[in-house]
């Protein structure tokens, strides 16, 4: 979850060893993304899912994470950590008009903001391609095309 | 409008963010996945092929977990999973699932490659195959009924 508001979503709030607050603008997403696939190389829920799926790659230099040692909600605040080494962080997104189409009408109104799309997942991605750093390695095998 | 960082910050309210880390086997539809980590953290995920993913401790060379992709489509393809899901609590080995996967799928094709490919090929699969296996057997890893139904 964590990583969604720092990555995904943007905006985010996180505590420094010395447990001060700071809420930090990333840019998100759509800000960061250094590049953008179509298509998965592998079965989804459904047919042809995995058609329509996107991609969206950045590298992001920290990554948020919540504490392991959480114990008690105080202990519970997210983390800003230097990134996973080697890795790329990917976010799959379904943005189709059909897909958006499918989402519940209470959830494609948020609070007066249209969605355009549903992100159904992130992972860091590792290892990373020797040639080109902003790209996990041997993208062909994972993803069907490259739209950017 | 409630600010997300305060969202955010609010999160822990959750009960299940404070419950303790137990290491289960547990399918999350969105991405089709079985996903099992043995450690409540980040993780780099190492793709092996289309079924199988290894999950690497972030900065360490330390196996925490796996990820099984497009899960639902073998559940239903398979007569055994999907005989399984109708059962009551059964357990089934995470290990036994990864062997079984290797040995009826990618053996087809890596007897269909050619011979120099499919050594090569042959060679790198089975190590993390292996890899995975041992991991999942060591951990004792099981997938629950109900998650297999959610997937079925």
């Amino acid at each position: 979850v964590a990583q969604y508001f720092g990555h995904i979503h943007g905006k985010t709030a996180y505590r420094d060893d010395q447990d001060i607050r700071h809420t930090v603008d990333t840019g998100g997403l759509l800000k960061n993304a250094t590049a953008l696939f179509q298509g998965l190389r592998r079965e989804m829920f459904a047919p042809r899912v995995d058609e329509r799926v996107y991609v969206y790659l950045s590298t992001p230099e920290h990554d948020y994470v919540y504490p392991t040692d959480r114990a008690t909600a105080e202990m519970a605040r997210p983390l800003r950590v230097k990134a996973p080494e080697q890795s790329i962080f990917a976010t799959f997104a379904l943005i189709s008009q059909r897909d958006v189409s499918e989402i519940g009408d209470d959830l494609r109104s948020y609070e007066g903001t249209e969605m355009d799309g549903l992100v159904l997942g992130w992972q860091w991605t590792h290892p990373v391609d020797a040639n080109t750093p902003t790209l996990p390695a041997f993208p062909e095998t994972r993803y069907a095309r490259g739209i950017w | 409008m409630v600010a997300m960082h305060d969202a955010l910050e609010k999160l822990p309210e959750w009960k299940e963010l404070i419950q303790p880390f137990k290491p289960v086997a547990r399918y999350y539809e969105t991405m089709d996945i079985l996903l099992y980590l043995n450690a409540d953290m980040s993780y780099r995920a190492d793709r092996v092929d289309e079924w199988l993913t290894l999950l690497w401790h972030p900065y360490k060379k330390d196996l925490i977990g796996i990820q099984l992709k497009g899960f639902r489509c073998v559940c239903r393809r398979n007569a055994l999973l999907a005989g399984i899901a109708k059962d009551d609590e059964i357990f089934l080995p995470l290990a036994a699932l990864v062997a079984s996967r290797f040995l009826k799928e990618e053996a087809e094709a890596l007897i269909g490659a050619a011979s120099n490919e499919r050594r090569e090929r042959r060679e790198v699969l089975m190590q993390k195959y292996d890899l995975a296996t041992a991991f999942v057997a060591r951990e004792n890893a099981r997938v629950s009924v109900s998650e297999l139904r959610r997937a079925a």
